[in-house]
């Protein structure tokens, strides 16, 4: 083949190619608009101006683009009620002490529109992405944040003593099964940072956790009823 | 011979080499210097806002209220492509006359792009850091009025180059350059629209970020490695321009309807799934022809020599290219797969690996094959070269391995166990991602430091002199 048939051919395969891309583009853009994204409302596209205007995106993923910092948002109105979200942007220590968020002067109208964004998002038809985990890690652990604290019972060693749902040790501790129950979040918090604090002749370890860490085993431990 | 204080009599004379051309063909070719030596400072700024970003996944409340990582990573990204791209350019404006035996059109459209793009990124960090703005998408935060000024000078660098091209001559390394920056300069445009549908905006925000990377860029550091392999082995500019169409034609073929691997996930049609699949499967081909391409044009020894430290660049480059993109893009680019690595540090793997090798290593190729000639230099040491060389290279690899351990970590933990993000990121995540920062600040960083060092002493160090016969002798005082 000569240098100019070898061009022709050059120039044929691509020109081929970009209109293929054009025309299914063009079918793409239709239909993402459509059908396959709820439709996008003023206070949608408020939020969307207010993510990029903070520039969210360079942290946290979403539609699993972005910045590996921070947890991933897709489905993040699934995972937290509305009133938590807006809690947390507004003021994000308050809300979660010991996080990492930075406060970026969300205020409470733009909260709004985030969360509407995020309630929009979470409805994009995304083929079924994120997969949702291979192994169950507990049937009540439903949220993502209770999955943490289920995780971080089992690594701290906590069930070397205690018991939850059959799994773990029969003793000394107590069982945790329906710990729920038994026992409000203050009082959980407290065994957890001092245990003898609440019963001094308890004979539980003080674990060092941190409160990030601490919140999420009080929240695994408060759906367990 | 006495000792002096010039860079060139530090270094052994056998470790010297004596280049066979005196100087540039053409004047205009010292157009490339600016560009090179602002792409040159701007990669040192890049590591350093790497650092920082991958310091704070250790330290996550370093500069915090300051420089978040939101931040650190913005300007990390807007330096990378900075660089590269003003390193392309550079490369362009060296190459064009001699590849077109022509003056460049205008010299002085050529410095009004540069203070434009020059103005830009100083203008553009200034934004980031110190105003605190962003357009918040990804490799594309400048604001609007910065994007038109970046579009300004793009059509200024395609009328200059164009013209230069058209008052000569066509060759099809020409025409494949000149086509891969009116493509990337248009695709660019696309910035200039934001759409209220997210989805829709990721849709054709990839037109910009993979149909640069893996279109057009790609034409334009093909048609750089042609010249690069052409000036370095001094293979027939025919083959050269046969193989040049064939992997230019295939990297478009399998790059165009590829970049559905980007659409599967974020609310299009799920016919991208298969075809994504199978075109972006397929990408590593061309690559690897490229690496065979490369390697069967290996020089005799006495040009290697001439050329080492450019030629190895070359090597990195190629075998870089198709590991980094190639083998690490492939490996996460089925559906099955990027399911669950999509969004975790396996991304950030290949991307590191795959820009580094495909563009990086490229400029810097081209910067030792055209400094020196920019200069008038006949003589110049290739230790610190080297040194620079193995460091940043050596570094690369370990931090690109820690962040693939990170990220198949991540991805069986979070994604697999549904493990909180937060709790595999700080528990276990930050081991890797430690050794991450330690390859980047202790071996990559300091090889980046020592080839700044290089580049300057190149630039501003004396030229020695030359006997008649044609011998080269150390500069005396």
């Amino acid at each position: 083949m000569t240098i100019s048939q070898t061009r022709n051919l050059f120039i044929l395969l691509i020109v081929v190619c970009i209109v293929a891309f054009a025309v299914m583009s063009i079918d793409s853009v239709r239909k993402v608009s459509a059908e396959r994204t709820p439709p996008v409302t003023e206070q949608v596209a408020a939020g969307k101006a207010v993510w990029q205007a903070k520039n969210c995106n360079d942290c946290h993923t979403i539609l699993g683009i972005g910045g590996y910092f921070a947890p991933e948002l897709t489905k993040v109105a699934e995972r937290r009620d509305a009133d938590w979200l807006k809690g947390f942007m507004t003021n994000p220590q308050k809300t979660k002490p010991g996080t990492t968020m930075p406060n970026l002067g969300v205020s409470a109208k733009e909260a709004d529109d985030l969360v509407a964004f995020f309630q929009w998002v979470s409805k994009i038809d995304t083929n079924g992405w994120p997969p949702k985990p291979l192994v169950s890690t507990s049937a009540t652990a439903s949220s993502g944040a209770a999955s943490a604290g289920q995780m971080l019972v089992r690594q701290k060693g906590c069930l070397s003593c205690h018991r939850i749902d059959g799994q773990g040790a029969t003793g000394p501790g107590p069982d945790l099964s329906k710990v729920g129950k038994r026992i409000g979040n203050d009082l959980l918090t407290r065994r957890l940072i001092n245990p003898r604090d609440v019963n001094p002749s308890s004979t539980m370890p003080a674990t060092p956790l941190t409160d990030s860490e601490r919140d999420s085993i009080v929240e695994y431990l408060s759906t367990l009823k | 011979m006495t000792a002096t204080s010039t860079s060139f009599d530090r270094i052994p004379a056998k470790r010297s080499i004596a280049l066979p051309l005196p100087e540039v063909k053409y004047e205009s070719q010292k157009l490339a210097f600016p560009y090179l030596l602002l792409s040159t400072l701007l990669f040192p700024l890049m590591i350093v806002f790497g650092i920082i970003g991958a310091a704070q996944y250790i330290w996550p409340t370093l500069f915090l209220d300051t420089l978040n990582f939101s931040i650190a990573r913005e300007a990390h990204l807007n330096l990378l492509i900075f660089w590269l791209l003003l390193g392309l350019m550079g490369a362009t404006y060296y190459l064009v006359p001699e590849e077109a035996e022509t003056e460049i059109f205008s010299k002085r459209l050529a410095w009004i792009q540069f203070a434009v793009f020059a103005v830009t990124g100083v203008a553009a960090m200034l934004v980031f850091m110190v105003f605190k703005q962003s357009e918040g998408k990804p490799f594309v935060e400048a604001p609007f009025y910065l994007d038109v000024l970046i579009a300004i000078g793009a059509v200024i660098f395609l009328i200059n180059i164009g013209l230069t091209i058209l008052r000569s001559r066509w060759t099809p390394l020409l025409f494949v350059l000149f086509t891969g920056l009116a493509g990337l300069s248009l695709l660019y445009l696309i910035d200039l629209v934001s759409f209220k549908n997210l989805s829709v905006d990721y849709f054709f925000w990839w037109w910009i970020i993979h149909l640069w990377v893996e279109g057009t860029w790609e034409m334009v550091a093909a048609a750089v490695m042609a010249f690069v392999l052409f000036k370095i082995t001094g293979v027939d500019r025919n083959v050269l321009y046969k193989w040049l169409y064939i992997e230019v034609g295939l990297t478009l073929v399998t790059g165009i309807v590829g970049t559905g691997h980007h659409y599967y996930w974020i609310g299009t049609p799920d016919y991208w799934l298969p075809l994504g699949a199978i075109f972006s499967g397929l990408e590593p081909v061309p690559i690897a022809l490229m690496v065979w391409d490369t390697l069967r044009h290996t020089p005799n020894r006495q040009l290697s020599a001439i050329h080492r430290v450019a030629w190895y660049w070359v090597l990195a480059s190629a075998i870089g290219h198709f590991v980094g993109a190639g083998v690490w893009g492939f490996a996460q680019t089925l559906p099955q797969i990027n399911e669950w690595t999509h969004g975790t540090q396996v991304t950030a793997s290949h991307g590191h690996f795959a820009f580094f090798a495909a563009y990086g290593a490229l400029i810097i190729a081209a910067v030792y094959l055209t400094l020196p000639q920019i200069r008038g230099l006949r003589l110049f040491g290739q230790r610190r070269g080297m040194w620079a060389f193995w460091l940043m290279n050596i570094g690369m690899v370990g931090m690109v391995m820690s962040l693939t351990v990170a990220g198949v970590l991540q991805t069986y933990l979070w994604r697999v166990l549904g493990m909180d993000f937060m709790v595999v990121r700080d528990q276990y995540l930050a081991f890797w991602l430690f050794w991450r920062l330690l390859f980047g600040g202790a071996l990559l960083a300091p090889g980046v430091v020592l080839f700044v060092w290089d580049f300057v002493s190149l630039s501003i160090g004396p030229a020695p002199k030359v006997t008649p016969a044609g011998a080269p002798e150390l500069a005396t005082s």
